[in-house]
């Protein structure tokens, strides 16, 4: 079947060559490398969860029928179809570099999908309690124009084109007196509001530079009269928001 | 140390001492290279001098990858994988029909096989031989490959996750299908054991 001296010609292959076994170390920097594209593919996946969570929770369910005609119209707007797509991807890709771990392959399709779902959704839901996805909201709030953002946050896409409905979004810029606000549109148009009637919902989470969104009358240009101010999001404990340590600006 | 002391050694002890001395990897070699040339066989159409260039650069591989090599595994899964990719990646194209049956296979290690699909059998087993190469020919490639590996080179579920990487539950499933498709052969070419 095989030459008898077979062994001795692999062992001479070896000495002629001067063939070595690889080094361990580099075998434990690719191991290493896939956890850590592991680890990365599923933190992202979990940040996704949280914007998802993020806009979800953040949605104007209470008062869709003044932002559009019904509320199948209004849930398709709000979808956040660019987070779902981002969450698939990432869950497949933690599937395909978990089997390619040193055991990975031992598990099946649904059993690796549905646990990873589960961290995911687990802390999704973490990074979305303590405010990852808020504060990064806020970022692009602030850095990045509406064009850039509009696929990250759909729902603001209904507040920047419903001006003339007295919807207006933006960043409180200023506190002129008890009666006026000063804010900084979606646009980067700045706007005075007068609060004498208006209801403000979850006032502990509205502070200086934060974004909010408002519900009035437009008196006249870049003047509106609020009947409701809330926050663009809300937070959860307030803790970890720096500028919560400071006093409320609205008590009413 | 002694030869005989080195052919009671296990193959992960035997790793461990190659990591250290090289002139031992040929007790190694010689504990697989029959075992190696008769999965190749099996699973390819190559002569024998193909096989042997075949195994000459599976070996090598087994030497250089030595350190990756994790007792997570047994060992013979882990070099029948190595094997099994080469043979796969060198000959992409390769028939998995070969043009003969395997003439030293034991027909018994078939026998198995004709009963887990409740197939009768007669006595005459050059018969039965030429019968089940009637068959292996029609079968799906990846069916052949999981039926060679449980019936002839004896290897459990584990084993066989361990050298496809695909997962146990798949395992099955490949050879649930691949004995039902043995069977359906067998019916519709209307072949007797």
């Amino acid at each position: 079947m095989i030459d008898k001296n077979f062994s001795k010609k692999i062992l001479n292959i070896i000495e002629e060559k001067n063939i070595k076994p690889e080094p361990k170390w580099k075998f434990k920097i690719k191991e290493f490398s896939i956890w850590f594209l592991l680890l990365c593919s599923i933190l992202l996946g979990s940040l996704s969860v949280a914007f998802i969570l993020l806009e979800f929770f953040n949605a104007d369910w209470d008062i869709y029928t003044q932002l559009t005609d019904s509320f199948l119209e209004y849930f398709i707007a709000v979808l956040p179809l660019f987070w779902i797509i981002f969450l698939i991807f990432f869950l497949f890709l933690t599937y395909f570099e978990f089997i390619h771990t040193e055991t990975g392959y031992r598990y099946n399709f649904s059993k690796i999908l549905i646990i990873n779902i589960i961290i995911s959704i687990f802390l999704g839901s973490a990074f979305y309690l303590f405010n990852f996805s808020h504060y990064i909201n806020q970022l692009t709030l602030n850095y990045l124009d509406h064009e850039n953002r509009k696929y990250l946050t759909p729902r603001e896409y209904i507040w920047f084109n419903n001006i003339n409905k007295g919807l207006l979004a933006g960043k409180l810029v200023k506190v002129i007196n008890s009666h006026f606000i000063k804010v900084q549109d979606l646009n980067k148009e700045y706007w005075l509001v007068n609060i004498d009637n208006a209801k403000i919902i979850h006032p502990e989470d509205i502070y200086l530079n934060s974004f909010i969104k408002i519900i009035g009358d437009i008196i006249d240009e870049n003047k509106l009269r609020a009947f409701e101010i809330r926050p663009w999001n809300q937070i959860h404990f307030h803790i970890f928001i720096e500028e919560h340590k400071s006093q409320p600006l609205f008590i009413r | 140390m002694q030869l005989k002391e080195l052919k009671n050694k296990s193959d992960e002890e035997l790793v461990e001492i190659i990591l250290k001395d090289k002139n031992i990897f040929p007790v190694l070699i010689e504990r697989y290279q029959n075992k190696l040339f008769r999965y190749i066989k099996r699973i390819s159409n190559l002569n024998n001098e193909d096989i042997e260039d075949l195994l000459q650069e599976i070996f090598l591989k087994v030497y250089k990858n030595l350190n990756s090599f994790s007792t997570n595994l047994k060992f013979s899964a882990w070099i029948y994988r190595i094997a099994h990719n080469t043979v796969i990646s060198n000959y992409r194209k390769l028939n998995c029909r070969p043009k003969e049956i395997y003439e030293k296979d034991n027909v018994q290690l078939w026998d198995k096989l004709i009963h887990d699909v409740n197939i009768e059998k007669n006595i005459n087993n050059d018969f039965v031989k030429k019968q089940i190469f009637k068959v292996l020919d029609k079968l799906d490639c990846k069916y052949k490959e999981v039926l060679i590996l449980k019936y002839l080179e004896e290897k459990d579920y584990k084993e066989i996750s361990d050298i496809l990487k695909k997962p146990i539950s798949t395992v099955g499933t490949l050879l649930n299908r691949a004995r039902k498709q043995f069977k359906e052969i067998v019916e519709k070419n209307n072949i007797k054991f």
